[in-house]
């Protein structure tokens, strides 16, 4: 059911709402929120849970009759209105990043009153997701990052079943991100980065439906006839795992390998050439054998400005629910 | 007076971006103390260019009639944002990242958090005072004031009330601040004062003598500058605010907010502020009335106004009740 649950309006009178999906079964279940278009140019997360929202109203309808809602869903697409409507990452009018604006304030403009209503929303979940990714100039692999240490996190994620997942240190900037705000109220929360940001990738955005659906069922809100999720492959990358790459020189960066690609050391991963003479400037390799999860695809290359990530596995995992 | 490059970093066209620092060394030894004035985190806040600017012209001059004065160091970082002044943006260009947002995330892999942290780290090194410069935003004006985070209230209140402005305000705590250059200098146990004044792409030269004439007067106060000089300086004991001294006006409806209010004006409560119009229909949506009485040291230059828009801040008559 798509409820609306604030209403904004512009300087010149225009009505703009925010709203919330959500599914709940007869019986008093566990809750799973997700938060997606924290930013107004991450199409793969808009795509995913519009994908995702189909498919909960079929299964509430009976038309999906393999599953059945056990717990409360609620997803929330577009959090940053004004810059999905802007079409750009953050909403020109106040420049602000939308994630840190987490808890918010009620009585403040629209970006705190969206954010505190999201707050408001989610804060007695069990479960929290938010699917956000990063910079549209850095590709990385679709991975889940959680909080170092966070090992009802790590419960979740594996119930997500994606070949990478992140540990990340929390710092004075990440501590406002919503998921720091959901952990610190004891939501087992994670957030979902789905790949590049502002462009639209069709088929990773069906994979990565499929994992959803099995991190519900892991979780307890949404339940399968038959088969259970396989159990995950996935390997946990705690922050000393990742080996960054960056720019010495300044220019044009011209890569040569592609996120998710398996690397031996040694490997060349791109150049730096001139942006007027096309002279090569530097050659990047890798540096230890690892799997690609981060490459710049940005061509134009500030010294000193991370190009490539790589991560080495070294913790093995999963956990089961 | 000695020019440094702290940083250097190529853009992608070969240009060096440069972070500059002025240091006054004193006239003979060891410092006794060092402070540091950083503006231009934020690039389109350029008061505090001017601030910078003032305060090294009048420490040149003081260097050649006047150089036994110099008993301590200072340290000035007129554009701590080299590229985002240039532009005249808040963020950095390129990066969209906020400068000062940027602090105690330790070094990364974003080149502007490896700047932030390099620049702290300068700073935090060669400071025993620092002052950080700015302009609020685009949209509110403000009176000359120093800003301070509730805990360290005892530390730095009396150091600002030594810098001639005209409101220091004690507010309490928010996450956003941990990420910002002052709070994370005053964890590190270097007293960092936040100095708000005037507003975005604009320069108000009587703001801007005011703050210098009481950074002058704060280095003779710490013991940075002997008082030997022949210029007299303001002297303005501010007001100092706590969070139940300070009142608020905001926006009820979005729309334009049309108002003659002025800084510093005194208000009373049931007098008109504005009104809140809307543009399409020809319609008052709104008559703003001050709900207090008191002096106003914010208010809102920028028309455009969404429910919930800070529309000014006043220092109370009457305080409401801790």
């Amino acid at each position: 059911m798509k409820e609306h649950i604030l209403e904004l309006t512009t300087p010149l009178g225009q009505s703009v709402p925010l709203y919330k999906n959500t599914w709940r079964s007869a019986n008093k279940g566990k809750t799973l929120s997700i938060v997606g278009g924290l930013r107004g140019n991450q199409f793969n997360g808009m795509r995913l849970l519009a994908r995702l929202s189909g498919f909960l109203d079929a299964v509430e309808k009976g038309e999906a009759t393999d599953y059945k809602i056990l717990g409360n869903i609620q997803v929330f697409p577009l959090a940053n209105l004004f810059a999905v409507q802007g079409g750009t990452r953050n909403w020109a009018f106040d420049n602000l990043d939308f994630d840190l604006a987490f808890p918010g304030y009620d009585q403040g403009e629209p970006t705190d009153r969206i954010a505190r209503c999201l707050y408001r929303h989610t804060l007695e979940s069990d479960f929290g997701l938010a699917v956000h990714s990063y910079d549209s100039r850095y590709h990385e692999l679709a991975h889940a990052r959680l909080f170092h240490g966070d090992r009802k996190a790590r419960k979740l994620a594996d119930g997500l079943g994606l070949r990478v997942v992140r540990e990340i240190r929390e710092t004075s900037v990440s501590e406002l991100q919503l998921i720091s705000h959901w952990r610190d109220k004891g939501v087992a929360s994670l957030m979902l980065c789905p790949g590049e940001t502002g462009t639209l990738d069709t088929g990773l955005c069906e994979n990565l439906f499929g994992k959803l659906v099995d991190l519900m069922i892991g979780a307890g809100v949404l339940a399968r006839e038959g088969s259970k999720p396989e159990p995950a492959d996935a390997s946990l990358f705690t922050p000393k795992d990742e080996t960054e790459l960056k720019s010495a020189r300044a220019g044009l960066f011209i890569p040569d390998c592609a996120v998710g690609d398996e690397l031996n050391a040694g490997d060349k991963l791109g150049e730096i050439r001139d942006i007027y003479s096309g002279e090569l400037l530097e050659e990047i390799v890798a540096p230890v054998k690892g799997l690609l999860v981060g490459l710049r695809v940005y061509p134009l290359v500030y010294q000193n400005e991370a190009l490539a990530t790589v991560v080495a596995k070294k913790s093995r995992w999963p956990f089961s629910f | 007076m000695q020019i440094q490059t702290l940083f250097q970093y190529q853009s992608p066209l070969g240009v060096p971006i440069e972070i500059k620092k002025q240091t006054f060394a004193p006239a003979a030894g060891r410092p006794a103390k060092r402070i540091s004035f950083v503006a231009g985190l934020h690039g389109d806040e350029w008061e505090g260019l001017y601030i910078c600017h003032l305060l090294s012209r009048y420490l040149q001059d003081l260097e050649e009639t006047h150089a036994e004065s110099f008993v301590g160091e200072i340290n000035i970082y007129p554009a701590a944002n080299p590229q985002a002044v240039c532009d005249g943006t808040r963020l950095t260009p390129f990066f969209s990242v906020d400068a000062n947002r940027s602090f105690g995330a330790g070094r990364s892999d974003s080149l502007p958090e490896s700047v932030a942290s390099d620049l702290f780290e300068d700073i935090r090194s060669s400071s025993d005072f620092a002052v950080d410069i700015h302009s609020s935003n685009q949209r509110l004006l403000e009176l000359p004031q120093i800003r301070i985070v509730e805990e360290f209230d005892l530390s730095l209140t009396p150091l600002a009330s030594e810098c001639n402005v005209d409101i220091v305000w004690v507010h309490p705590m928010a996450g956003v601040f941990r990420s910002t250059l002052a709070y994370n200098l005053n964890k590190a146990r270097v007293p960092a004062l936040v100095v708000e004044t005037g507003i975005c792409l604009r320069i108000h030269p009587e703001f801007c003598r005011q703050v210098f004439h009481g950074l002058v007067r704060l280095m003779r106060h710490v013991g940075i500058l002997k008082a030997d000089d022949p210029l007299e300086f303001q002297t303005k004991k501010p007001r100092v605010v706590y969070p139940h001294e300070v009142g608020s006006l905001q926006a009820g409806k979005s729309g334009l907010f049309v108002h003659q209010m002025k800084l510093g004006q005194s208000v009373r409560e049931g007098e008109k502020a504005g009104e809140i119009i809307d543009p399409i229909q020809g319609r008052v949506l709104e008559e703003i009335r001050f709900p207090f009485n008191g002096t106003l040291f914010t208010v809102c230059e920028n028309p455009i106004a969404y429910e919930g828009a800070p529309l000014a801040r006043a220092a109370l008559d009457s305080p409401a009740r801790k």
